[in-house]
């Protein structure tokens, strides 16, 4: 199995150059082009036959905004009933300590290979490469991270991980790396994942699986998929590990049931998952079905530095649905990787600096237009455009050419008269630019050594004719004093 | 729009007073912060944003903004200055701006300005028009009584253009992918121009449609709404 | 509770600082528009699942005769549930039991060809099934074999996932809960949906009308 590549690649210029990568990959560009266009598509439609969904957003964003207020309490009443259910509740304090925690749980369980479902906590921690440092053999057995573990890739959408990839690539890679004869049929690669990963579930002597919701009054927790891995993984293992994030608590069982409307519908355009389970503890009779021992991770890793003010808690309700990927204009045009961190997209703008950290991520939060197109589709109703400004306020990626530039700028625009001087310049200048002719080049060359901007905005955008008088010259010239037109 | 694209005001001017409108124009005002403000530069965007305050704070007269982004911003005001006089000032301005297409459908409840435009047009949904001042039937309402014009609703109408303010310049490549991913859709609907009543959407839009040497034209509503 | 989680709590307080938590709205009692077997089929249906509605369970079994023979199973993985155990003894040697006391072993459970069990709840809003884990030996048989035969009654449908956890609220839960809403699907390649992965590839459910003698 080949390695994997480092969790996040990251740092405060990466985002211009992979996405400049991305924009360059034409397979990529098409691929992305469909499957964001499909998924909007299916999720209007699941809409469509929702007449509540704004009752049911505002219910999912009241319910997690009191139990993110007030988490402290509801994790110490989940931890209390989870683990008088017989679950082994484990803490973690950031990654190290949870690929940590999670390898010692697979020693004392003598395990050698391990099964593992989607989960999106487990890519953040860089569990697999823990795990294979340890002599382990981590298995992915949902198809898209199957795909990109095969590939030695890290997901590039939260809830279809290999979403970049063709069917042609694909094809080529389970030929290459599995020997088996070239197909690029989806319903035949799909069977080639079945046959391949079936008899994986039976020998793994762990399962590893992600959670969905933490149910605080009951100490239970649930587990949404489609394709029936993760029920496998936690079903046939006598060890079953799961592992979550602090926030993922919800209060009651009953809240669950919102959270199941809106959960399907936003992240894949279905009514329901095919498959939802809820743990509540281990067997208690030993000839019982499933695991023996149930052990939660539950993972703070900079989410506990997201508390303090009600705007970054919101941050917190993410119910990793995905929908906000789907509709954003940039990741449409250059896909996840090009965040170079596992959550991209909007989401992945917002809480990728807490748990990264500013110095590699703090430029993130401006790889985005604040179109505000994810705060329409958010579930849970995250003010995302709000958080992305918060943090482009809070942090220090300007270089010190913007830092002196809206100095500058805000200088001369506070002085009405100076600001229309300097308007007028400008837009002589520009006009002259706008001439053919060796002037023309000169101005051109100089207006973009002096004004940087504005030669990286010609360089592929034509400004308009420049006017020969400005709006307030005209004004004053007659257009203060014309009648209204017949 | 004072230095770039003055024919826009212009045509506003004129449009709101086909309408029946005394227009005023006070030239204190010089902008209202938010490219400063969207990155993160508060301090900066308040400083120019108090231009707005003494210019147009007082007073009871609708503001009249042919820019969602502008219009949006402005509302945005009273949170950027939180106390005394100054909150005052901004609260009055917040609650007096409308957008263009707002004020006239909404508040005038005026739609037919006598124009002609031939030809067929495909409107763009800024995305501060859209989403912060939840302007989507009213442009449409405006245009659909422009005698000879004709209205195709373009793939991703609503989509943003990728112009973002810094993020055009700081991200130039995907800002222009983005742009050109809604030509793609535009030309496609087969329309002489684009019709917008964001100033630096149609700056974007124009920007490229005029870079590839395309027929299709950007143009503010005020243009449209004002050629007879 | 240990050091490491009172350290949490701890760390987490601390920084909410004793924040004023906005109010925990009641739990919304959704209006489902009906629980009756209709629109549970419609439901089931429209995500590729096939019910088969009988009045009686001797029909039930007439209908599972006759998906052994149209499917061509050899050999059917069933659950310890007493009412398919009286399937089993009249269906022979096609049949094996799951008994905690003799399980079927992994690598026979493997090459079955279907699974045969009842469930305990079956959802109309959405078409799916509760599986209760002390209830019945299920967990395995309705998940591992490729298809699945999954037997209803009637007077078991409730209308929505919120009467479910409005029960369990009041009756407690078992230890694992699982909710099944048709076969395995997936739409990781493409977004191109295929139906059939890692779980059942088709789930058949006979929906019986009248619950005669014996429990389900």
């Amino acid at each position: 199995m080949k390695p994997l590549d480092p969790i996040v690649d990251l740092d405060a210029r990466s985002f211009g150059r992979l996405s400049k990568a991305a924009l360059a990959n034409d397979s990529l560009r098409g691929a992305l082009d469909h499957v964001t266009t499909e998924f909007a598509d299916r999720r209007e439609k699941a809409l469509s036959s929702a007449p509540d969904w704004e009752v049911w957003r505002e219910q999912a964003r009241a319910v997690k905004a009191h139990t993110l207020a007030s988490l402290d309490t509801y994790l110490a009443q989940f931890i209390e009933r989870a683990e008088s259910n017989g679950i082994q509740v484990h803490i973690a304090r950031d990654r190290e300590e949870a690929c940590k925690l999670v390898g010692k749980i697979l020693q004392q369980a003598q395990a050698s290979t391990v099964v593992k479902s989607k989960s999106m906590v487990t890519e953040e921690i860089g569990l697999n490469e823990h795990l294979l440092a340890l002599g382990l053999e981590p298995v992915e057995t949902d198809l898209g991270e199957w795909i990109i573990q095969l590939a030695g890739e890290k997901p590039s959408h939260i809830i279809a991980p290999a979403i970049h990839r063709t069917r042609q690539d694909i094809g080529d890679l389970f030929h290459t790396e599995l020997g088996v004869p070239e197909t690029h049929d989806v319903e035949e690669l799909t069977a080639i994942a079945r046959r391949f990963l079936r008899t994986r579930f039976a020998e793994a002597e762990v399962g590893v699986s992600g959670v969905n919701f933490l149910v605080a009054e009951t100490g239970s927790f649930l587990v949404l998929e489609n394709e029936g891995n993760a029920r496998l993984c936690t079903s046939l293992p006598k060890v079953h590990v799961a592992v979550t994030g602090i926030e993922k608590v919800i209060p009651r069982l009953g809240d669950l049931d919102v959270f199941l409307r809106l959960l399907p519908r936003s992240g894949t355009g279905q009514a329901m998952t095919t498959y939802q389970t809820l743990f509540s503890g281990p067997k208690t009779d030993p000839d019982s079905e499933g695991p023996e021992a149930i052990h939660l991770v539950l993972l703070d890793n900079g989410r506990s530095a997201q508390l303090s003010t009600p705007l970054e808690r919101e941050a917190l309700a993410c119910i990793r649905c995905g929908a906000c990927l789907n509709v954003c204009p940039v990741y449409k045009q250059v896909g996840g990787h090009a965040y170079g961190s596992v959550y991209p997209g909007p989401i992945g703008a917002v809480i990728t600096p807490a748990l990264a950290g500013q110095e590699s991520a703090g430029n993130l939060p401006h790889a985005s237009s604040l179109c505000g197109a994810c705060r329409d589709v958010c579930p849970v109703k995250i003010n995302l455009p709000e958080l992305l400004l918060d943090l482009r306020e809070k942090g220090d990626e300007a270089d010190r050419g913007e830092t002196w530039g809206f100095t500058g700028w805000s200088w001369v625009a506070s002085r009405p008269r100076l600001n229309s001087l300097l308007g007028q310049i400008l837009t002589r200048t520009l006009r002259l630019t706008q001439s053919s002719g060796f002037v023309g080049k000169c101005t051109s060359k100089l207006i973009g050594a002096l004004v940087p901007p504005l030669r990286t905005w010609q360089a592929e955008r034509v400004l308009p004719p420049m006017p020969t008088r400005s709006f307030r010259q005209l004004w004053k010239a007659g257009l203060d004093s014309e009648e209204p037109p017949a | 729009m004072d230095t770039i694209t003055p024919q826009i005001g212009v045509a506003t001017v004129e449009l709101l007073r086909r309408a029946g409108c005394t227009v005023n124009f006070d030239p204190r005002q010089t902008c209202c912060g938010q490219p400063a403000f969207n990155s993160g530069h508060r301090a900066e965007a308040c400083q120019v944003a108090r231009g707005v305050l003494d210019s147009l704070g007082s007073g009871s007269d609708p503001i009249v903004v042919p820019s969602g982004s502008c219009a949006a911003m402005l509302q945005r005001l009273p949170s950027l200055f939180e106390e005394g006089e100054d909150h005052e000032r901004a609260r009055s301005v917040a609650t007096r701006t409308r957008e263009l297409s707002q004020f006239l459908v909404q508040d005038l409840e005026v739609t037919d300005l006598g124009a002609r435009w031939p030809g067929k047009v495909t409107w763009h949904d800024a995305c501060h028009t859209l989403r912060e001042l939840d302007v989507h039937s009213e442009p449409r309402q405006l245009l659909s009584e422009v005698r000879d014009l004709e209205q195709i609703e373009a793939i991703g109408c609503d989509t943003c253009c990728g112009f973002g303010g810094t993020f055009a310049v700081k991200h130039a490549d995907v800002s222009v992918a983005m742009a050109d991913w809604k030509i793609r859709h535009i030309e496609k609907a087969g329309v002489k121009a684009v019709v917008s009543s964001d100033i630096s959407c149609l700056l974007q839009l124009g920007g490229r449609l005029r870079e590839m040497g395309s027929e299709v034209q950007a143009l503010h509503l005020a243009e449209v709404l004002n050629t007879r | 509770m240990s050091n490491d989680q009172h350290r949490l709590l701890e760390r987490v307080r601390d920084r909410l600082g004793g924040t004023q938590a906005p109010e925990l709205p009641p739990v919304l009692r959704t209006s489902a528009r009906s629980q009756g077997a209709e629109t549970f089929c419609a439901a089931l249906e429209s995500v590729a699942g096939q019910v088969h509605r009988v009045t009686c369970s001797e029909d039930g079994l007439l209908v599972l005769r006759g998906l052994i023979a149209d499917r061509g199973w050899n050999s059917i993985a069933c659950s310890d549930s007493e009412f398919i155990q009286g399937w089993c003894e009249r269906l022979g040697s096609i049949c094996r039991s799951d008994f905690a006391s003799n399980p079927i072993p992994r690598e026979e459970l493997l090459q079955m060809d279907a699974g045969l069990c009842t469930a305990q709840i079956g959802i109309a809003d959405t078409g799916s099934l509760a599986l209760c884990s002390e209830a019945e030996r299920h967990r395995l048989v309705s998940l591992v074999p490729p298809s699945s035969v999954i037997v209803l009654f009637e007077r078991d449908l409730v209308p929505d996932f919120a009467t479910v956890f409005q029960r369990f609220e009041e009756d407690g839960l078992p230890t694992t809960l699982s909710f099944i809403t048709g076969p395995s699907r997936t739409a990781d390649i493409e977004l191109t949906l295929t139906v059939g992965v890692h779980g059942p590839a088709s789930v058949d459910v006979i929906l019986i009308r009248e619950a005669d003698g014996a429990s389900a």
